[in-house]
């Protein structure tokens, strides 16, 4: 079981298919692997598999479990960052994700700038492992250089 | 940090400055303050500060702007702001500043304490690390 972090993957927790697959194409073409669950339990399970480094966590999994789910990331994978993605922002759910440590809270609609922002806020967090020392086999060494021109469409 | 925290406390307005000296003082704690940002910097450049609490709207200097300059400056230093205008728009900005917490007026004071006993727990740990 991989748990370290610098593996420079990015798991995408999202609900709705179509969302997830906007997102991972998003970040693929910026030359991250992306993995993709679709419920809570694949969540935990991708979690516990695998290494990440970063968690873009949709609000529309977690109803209102936020707070437990956010502390159980903290105590079981303190090293992967977490970026919440909301369609209903609360001053409640942001101060438990600041009180969590969550490195970024995007609103809905958001354009893809801010996605990509979101991203470089969160690897840059992440602490990377010396190149030999990657555990996840084909590590991308870009990490959000982005030097195509993307239209910023809201998602 | 020592037995005794230091804490800034930097707040436009006189009543809470005094309200949170007298409280802070009473728990044995060490309090300089400052009406505003600028004045902020000046004390953080003179004492050791253990954790800064600021308000968020203040004039010359707000919370967030003292709190990038915190952060720039004294990057061990865990700043908790406080505002009686929360919005969200606010608390995300102060969540991408990671700050160490954001209190929203009126307060509890026994939670706001518990909140800066805990952030100064963890720098404790953090520099003895």
């Amino acid at each position: 079981m991989f748990k370290s972090s610098g593996c420079q993957r990015i798991l995408v927790a999202e609900s709705q298919k179509s969302v997830s697959r906007e997102v991972r194409d998003v970040l693929s073409q910026m030359g991250h692997q992306v993995v993709v669950a679709s419920s809570l339990d694949q969540l935990m399970t991708h979690l516990s598999a695998d290494c990440y480094d970063l968690l873009l966590l949709s609000d529309h999994l977690l109803e209102d479990e936020a707070a437990i789910l956010l502390q159980k990331l903290n105590d079981e994978f303190p090293s992967v960052s977490v970026v919440l993605i909301s369609s209903t922002p609360q001053l409640k759910s942001i101060l438990s994700a600041l009180r969590h440590r969550v490195v970024d809270y995007l609103v809905r609609p958001f354009h893809l700038n801010d996605l990509k922002s979101a991203v470089t806020r969160g690897l840059g967090q992440a602490e990377p492992l010396p190149t030999d020392q990657a555990c996840c086999g084909g590590r991308q060494s870009g990490r959000t250089v982005d030097k195509t021109a993307v239209k910023p469409p809201a998602i | 940090m020592n037995t005794q925290p230091s804490i800034l406390v930097v707040d436009d307005e006189l009543l809470i400055r005094d309200l949170l000296y007298d409280f802070f003082t009473g728990q044995g704690w060490s309090i300089a303050v400052a009406g505003n940002g600028t004045k902020a910097m000046q004390i953080m450049q003179e004492k050791n500060i253990d954790l800064v609490l600021s308000d968020i709207r203040m004039p010359e200097m707000d919370g967030m702007e003292l709190t990038a300059q915190i952060q720039r400056d004294h990057p061990e230093v865990p700043v908790v702001l406080m505002t009686g205008y929360p919005s969200v728009d606010s608390a995300i900005a102060a969540l991408r500043s990671k700050v160490a917490d954001y209190i929203t007026k009126p307060f509890n004071i026994n939670e706001l304490l518990k909140s800066l006993e805990a952030h100064l727990q963890e720098r404790s740990k953090g520099q003895g690390a």
